[in-house]
C-alpha cells in the first residue's frame, strides 16, 4: 500500500484532462482549506490525495510541510521566498494497481512511431502509448527473449511517448534494431515521477549528465507545454563528448527559451558542439550565480556527478528538499514486489525514481 | 472462534478421510524434515519443524508468466491443483503465508500465486514447546491465521477453527469432532521458550560495529533467504526454443538479496558490493523495511536461515548484544 | 573477416536476412569430455546443426579447415608449444573465442603438474622431456584473449547450448557468478558441510544446478571460485571441521588451481610454484 498517491488508471486524454483538473482544483482547496474537513471524493476514478508521512530521518520530523500551489502569490514575498521549494512533497499520480482480473506482469504491444538516433549509442523511439504520466516515470520495456528494461520517459505527451535508450545491455541493444512500425512490449507507467504540479512559481534547475538528460527531458516537455507556472528555467547539460549530445533537434528551441549551459568534458576534434565549453558540469554549475531563492533544482546522471552535484548545491545554499534526484536501479516487476530496486527501505520502482534529495541523501552507497 | 475435541485415534481416521478426497501434505522425515504429500498418517513427523518451508509450494521456485511467440503473449492456463490440505504448518509458517499474502494477493494482485493458494487449507499444529533452540517467534507480530488450529494435548487434540473453510471441513466430518466448551487461552497460546529476540526496533542500529561479528561469518551463499519462509524476492528470465528463436517463455525464479548480482546494472556496476551492506539488508528488510510499507515486521522467527546458516550465524543473538553490551561475557 | 564467398548461396535458411554464424570446436590437451558434452545435447544437435553452421569439429568430423570462424570454442589447457601455436592461430582466425570446460577455463587436473615437482613425474612419461617441448600447463586465457567461458568439468551440456543459442540471437547469456549454495538449497538439499563433507559450494560458482550434491557428492569447486568469494572463511570452516591445510589445499587446486593465487597467501604456506595469474578474469559478454 504505497501511501502519498493518488491511485488511478491512466486511459484517455479526456480522462486524464478531467483528473488533471480535478486535481488542480484538489491542490486548491488544500491549500487553503483546514485540513480535517471531509474532502470530496467525487468524479475521475477513486483518486485521493494523501500527503506522505514521512518518516522523519533523524530528528528532522518537526517539520510542517506547505505545499505550493498557484495560490502561493497571495503569501508575503518574504514567505513565499523561504516556502518557495521548501518542504515540498512528492506528488505523483501512479496508475492504479491492476485488479484481480489483470496479469500486473503482462505488457501490452504498442507501435513504434518514430525512431531518431541521436549519438552513437543513444537513439530515441516514439511509441504510440496513450497515457497520463508525470515527467520521471518509466516504463517497463519488454522484448521477448531478450528480457525486460525500465526506461524513463522523456516527453510530456498524451497521444505518445518518447523513450530515450542507451545501448549498454541485451534488451537495449535489441531495442537499437527496431524500425518505425514495429511492435514493442510495454507496461506501466510506474513510479513517482517530478511533482510539477506542486511546484509552480519557481525557477527551475536541470542538471543533466549524459544519457540522464532524458528523464530531465520530461521536465522540460512539461515546462514547454506549462510554460506560464513556471519561472526562469536553467539546463545544465554535461556530456562526454561532442558526439554524445542528446536532442539535438530541440536544442536551438531551449536556447531561445531556457538558459542553456553545455559542457562536454572533452573535444579533441575540435567538433561543432553548440557552443559547449570543455569541462565538466559540476565547474559551471559551480561557477553560475545561483542562489537558492525560489528555485528547485533536478539533479540526474552518473552516480558520481550526482554526488558531486548535490554537494555545489548544498553549498550554494539549496535545501536537502529543494533538489531532486533520481535513483538508477535494477528491477524486474516495477511493483515493488522483486525487491531487486531497494535503496534501504526505499522502492525506486513506487517510491522512486525521483526522490527528493532528503529521502534518501544520507545514504552513503549512491 | 469454537473449538472442537478429537482424540487420536479419530485424527488418523481424519486424516486418513482426508487423503482421500484431496492431497494431504504433512512434514514427513526423510533426510532432513519436508513437507511433502502423503497417505498415511504415520508418515507424519510432528517432533520438530519442517527444515524447509512451505513456501515453495505457493510462490514456485519457478513459474512460466508468458509463453511467447514474436510478440503474441500466452498466459499458461491456471489450472487449479486439486484441493491440497496442509497438515503440520506451525504458526511461524502460518504466518509467513499471510505475510506473503498481503504482498503478492493485497498488493498486487499476482495471479500466479493467487492460483496455488487458493485451493489449499490449512491445518496448524501448536508448538507446546519451542521446537529449536533458533526460534524466536514470540518476538516478532504474529497473529492467529489458519483454517484449523490443532494443540495437542497428549492423547487428544483441541482443535480452534480460525475460518468458514475449517469450519466446513469440520462439519463435513463431524461424527469425528465432539464439541468442547472452552475456549483457547491466551496462555495455552504461548510459546514458551520462543522470545529470545529482545529489541523490537533495529532502525537505529545500522552502523552499529556489532554487525562485524555476522558480516564475518558470512559467505553470502543464500542458503538464509532459500529457506526463509518469508523472503520473496524474485527475478525473470527469457528462455527461448532453440527450433524457434522467436518463441520461448518468460520466467520467474526465486533471487537472493545477498549475492552481488542482485544489484547489479547494465554497465557492471553494483549498489550492494559490500558483503556487509548485503548481510544488513536482508535482517532490515525482515525487521524493518517491511514495516515501512506493510505496518508489521516481516520475519516470523522461525529461525531457519539460522539454522540452516553453514556457518551459524545467529543474528538474534547479535542484535541483542548491541543492545545490551553488558550481556556479552554472559 | 568472413568472406561472403566462403558460404554457398540459396541455403535454406530460418531467418534469411542473415548468415548462420559460422562456429568451429576444437580440443587441446584435456580429456574431450567437454566436446563430448556437445554432443550430449542429443534432442536438440539436430536443431542446434540448422541454426548454425558447424565449420569444423575434429572429434565428429572429417574435414575441418582452421579459419574463418565466427564463434570458436576450444577445450583443454595449453601444455606443450603445439597447443600455442594452435591457439593463436585460432585467434587469429575467429571473431570470438570460448572456452569450454575448467581446462580451458582454470586449468583443472592437467594443470596439477604446476605444483609438484619435476622428479615426481618425469619418470612416468612415454617421452623424453625435451622431446615434448612443453611448456608451464595454462589456461588458454593466459595466451590469448578469451570473449567467454563455458566452465565446469564437464561443462553442463544445456548451458553450451544456451550459449550457442543466445550467440545465434544477439543475447550471450551472462556468466553464472553466484555459489552452488543457492541452486542447492533451492533444490532441497541438505548442508553438506553439516553433514562434515568438505563441500566447496559457497566459494564455487553455479550454474550447474548442483548436480554433485543433488546426487549426495560433495562440490570440489569445477566451476571456478565466485569474484565475491570468502575464502578465508571457507579454509577456516573446513579446518574447523577437522581437514588438515594439506588436504584443503589439494581440494581446492583440483580444478581452479590455477586462479586461486590467493590461496597460498591464505594458508600462509610458501608454495612450490611460483603462481603468476590473476585471478579470474572480468566477464563482460561480447567485445
Amino acid at each position: 500500500m504505497a501511501q502519498g498517491f493518488f491511485r488511478r488508471k491512466g486511459k484517455t486524454a479526456e480522462e486524464a484532462d478531467a483528473f488533471q483538473r480535478f486535481i488542480d482544483q484538489k491542490l486548491r482547496e488544500l491549500s487553503h482549506t483546514p485540513s480535517g474537513k471531509k474532502r470530496k471524493t467525487s468524479s475521475p476514478a477513486r483518486a485521493k490525495i494523501k500527503f506522505p508521512a514521512k518518516k522523519s530521518a533523524k530528528g528532522k520530523g518537526r517539520r510542517k510541510r506547505i505545499l505550493l500551489s498557484p495560490g502561493k502569490a497571495t503569501m508575503a514575498p518574504e514567505k513565499a521566498k523561504k516556502a518557495a521549494a521548501k518542504r515540498i512533497t512528492p506528488v505523483a499520480i501512479v496508475p492504479k494497481r491492476p485488479g484481480a482480473s489483470e496479469n500486473p506482469y503482462l505488457p501490452k504491444p504498442y507501435r513504434v512511431l518514430d525512431y531518431v538516433r541521436e549519438s552513437p549509442d543513444t537513439f530515441t523511439i516514439a511509441v504510440d502509448m496513450k497515457t497520463y504520466h508525470d515527467p520521471g516515470q518509466f516504463v517497463q520495456v519488454s522484448l521477448p527473449g531478450f528480457g525486460e528494461s525500465p526506461i524513463s520517459i522523456c516527453s510530456d505527451s498524451r497521444e505518445f511517448i518518447r523513450l530515450n535508450i542507451r545501448e549498454v545491455g541485451t534488451v537495449t541493444k535489441a531495442l537499437a534494431k527496431l524500425k518505425v512500425g514495429d511492435t514493442v512490449l510495454i507496461r506501466g507507467p510506474y513510479g513517482r515521477g517530478y511533482p510539477m504540479q506542486a511546484l509552480r512559481g519557481n525557477d527551475l534547475i536541470i542538471i543533466g549528465g549524459g544519457c540522464g538528460v532524458a528523464p530531465l527531458k520530461g521536465i522540460i516537455d512539461y515546462v514547454y507545454n506549462h510554460r506560464a507556472a513556471y519561472k526562469d528555467i536553467y539546463l545544465f547539460l554535461g556530456y562526454r563528448s561532442p558526439d554524445d549530445i542528446l536532442f539535438q533537434k530541440e536544442l536551438e528551441q531551449w536556447k531561445k527559451d531556457y538558459h542553456v549551459h553545455m559542457t562536454v568534458d572533452e573535444n579533441k576534434q575540435q567538433k561543432f558542439c553548440y557552443e559547449a565549453t570543455t569541462g565538466f558540469v559540476t565547474d559551471k554549475l559551480k561557477a553560475a550565480p545561483i542562489d537558492n531563492h525560489g528555485k528547485v533544482a533536478f539533479v540526474c546522471g552518473p552516480p558520481i556527478m550526482m554526488k558531486f552535484t548535490t554537494h555545489i548545491l548544498k553549498e550554494k545554499g539549496f535545501n536537502d528538499d529543494q533538489i531532486f534526484v533520481s535513483a538508477e536501479r535494477l528491477m524486474y516487476c516495477a511493483l515493488g514486489v522483486c525487491c531487486h530496486c531497494m535503496i534501504r527501505g526505499k522502492f525506486t520502482c513506487i517510491d522512486g525514481p525521483v526522490f527528493r534529495y532528503d529521502e534518501i541523501g544520507h545514504i552513503k552507497n549512491d | 472462534m469454537q473449538v472442537f475435541r478429537q482424540d487420536k485415534k479419530r485424527w488418523r481416521e481424519f486424516l486418513i478421510r482426508l487423503s482421500r478426497s484431496a492431497e494431504l501434505i504433512a512434514p514427513v522425515k526423510t533426510d532432513l524434515l519436508r513437507f511433502e504429500p502423503i497417505t498415511d498418517p504415520e508418515q507424519i513427523y510432528l517432533e520438530k519443524n519442517a527444515y524447509f518451508p512451505l513456501k515453495e509450494w505457493f510462490f514456485r521456485k519457478e513459474e512460466v508468466i508468458f509463453q511467447f511467440t514474436g510478440n503474441k503473449l500466452t498466459v499458461p492456463a491456471f489450472t487449479a491443483p486439486k484441493q491440497r490440505i496442509f497438515f503440520g504448518v506451525r504458526k511461524c509458517d502460518l504466518n509467513a503465508i499471510r505475510h506473503q499474502d498481503m504482498v503478492f494477493i493485497n498488493d498486487v494482485g499476482d495471479p500466479y500465486y493467487k492460483a496455488q493458494r487458493e485451493h489449499s487449507l490449512l491445518l496448524g499444529y501448536h508448538c507446546n514447546t519451542a521446537p529449536s533452540q533458533y526460534c524466536f517467534c514470540g518476538s516478532m507480530d504474529l497473529v492467529d491465521f489458519f483454517d484449523l488450529m490443532f494443540y495437542d494435548k497428549e492423547d487428544y487434540f483441541l482443535i480452534e477453527v480460525g475460518s468458514d473453510r475449517g469450519e466446513a471441513l469440520i462439519a463435513e466430518h463431524h461424527d469425528l469432532f465432539e464439541q468442547h466448551n472452552r475456549l483457547i487461552t491466551q496462555d495455552e497460546k504461548h510459546i514458551p521458550g520462543a522470545d529470545r529476540l529482545k529489541v523490537k526496533d533495529i532502525a537505529h542500529l545500522y552502523d552499529n560495529p556489532g554487525w562485524k561479528e555476522g558480516v564475518d561469518k558470512c559467505l553470502s551463499c543464500g542458503a538464509c533467504t532459500a529457506l526463509c519462509p518469508t523472503c520473496y524476492c524474485f527475478e525473470f528470465h527469457d528462455e527461448t526454443k532453440l527450433a524457434d528463436p522467436q518463441s520461448g517463455e518468460r520466467k520467474r525464479f526465486w533471487s537472493s538479496c545477498q549475492l552481488q548480482d542482485f544489484t547489479r546494472v547494465a554497465g557492471d556496476h553494483v549498489f550492494r558490493k559490500e558483503r556487509e551492506e548485503r548481510f544488513k539488508h536482508r535482517i532490515y528488510h525482515q525487521l524493518d523495511y517491511f514495516r515501512e510499507k506493510y505496518g508489521i515486521q516481516m520475519c516470523v522467527g522461525c529461525g531457519r536461515c539460522i539454522e540452516g546458516c553453514p556457518t551459524r550465524i545467529d543474528f538474534v543473538d547479535i542484535i541483542n548484544r548491541m543492545e545490551r553490551p553488558e550481556k556479552k561475557e554472559a | 573477416m568472413i568472406k561472403e564467398t566462403t558460404r554457398k548461396k540459396g541455403r535454406a535458411d530460418a531467418n534469411p536476412s542473415k548468415a548462420k554464424p559460422l562456429i568451429g570446436v576444437f580440443g587441446i590437451t584435456g580429456c574431450a569430455g567437454c566436446q563430448l558434452s556437445i554432443i550430449f545435447n542429443e534432442d536438440d544437435i539436430l536443431d542446434l546443426i540448422d541454426l548454425v553452421d558447424l565449420r569444423a569439429f575434429p572429434f565428429i568430423k572429417e574435414v575441418n579447415p582452421e579459419e574463418h570462424f565466427d564463434i570458436c570454442i576450444i577445450e583443454g589447457l595449453v601444455a606443450d608449444k603445439g597447443d600455442l601455436e594452435r591457439i593463436k592461430k585460432l585467434r587469429g582466425n575467429s571473431k570470438m573465442v570460448v572456452s569450454l570446460g575448467a581446462c580451458a577455463c582454470t586449468g583443472c587436473v592437467p594443470a596439477y603438474r604446476q605444483f609438484t615437482l619435476k622428479e615426481n613425474y618425469e619418470h612416468l612419461l612415454y617421452q623424453k622431456m625435451e622431446e615434448i617441448q612443453d611448456v608451464k600447463p595454462t589456461p588458454i586465457d593466459a595466451h590469448i584473449k578469451v570473449d567467454y567461458y563455458i566452465p565446469g568439468c564437464p561443462p553442463d551440456k544445456k548451458q553450451i547450448l544456451a550459449f550457442i543459442k543466445g550467440a545465434v540471437a544477439g543475447r550471450i547469456p551472462k556468466p553464472y557468478d553466484s555459489p552452488v549454495c543457492i541452486e542447492c538449497r533451492q533444490n532441497g538439499n541438505a548442508c553438506l558441510l553439516d553433514v562434515g563433507k568438505p563441500c566447496l559450494g559457497p566459494i564455487t560458482a553455479g550454474g550447474c544446478d548442483a548436480v554433485c550434491i543433488n546426487g549426495g557428492f560433495e562440490c570440489w569447486g569445477c566451476r571456478g571460485p565466485t569474484k565475491d568469494m570468502h575464502l578465508d572463511l571457507m579454509i577456516d570452516i573446513l579446518r574447523a571441521k577437522g581437514f588438515d591445510d594439506r588436504f584443503i589445499q589439494d581440494r581446492m587446486r583440483t580444478f581452479v588451481g590455477l586462479k586461486l593465487p590467493m590461496l597460498e597467501k591464505v594458508m600462509k604456506k610458501t608454495s612450490e610454484v611460483n603462481v603468476t595469474f590473476k585471478g579470474m578474469p572480468a566477464q563482460r559478454g561480447l567485445p
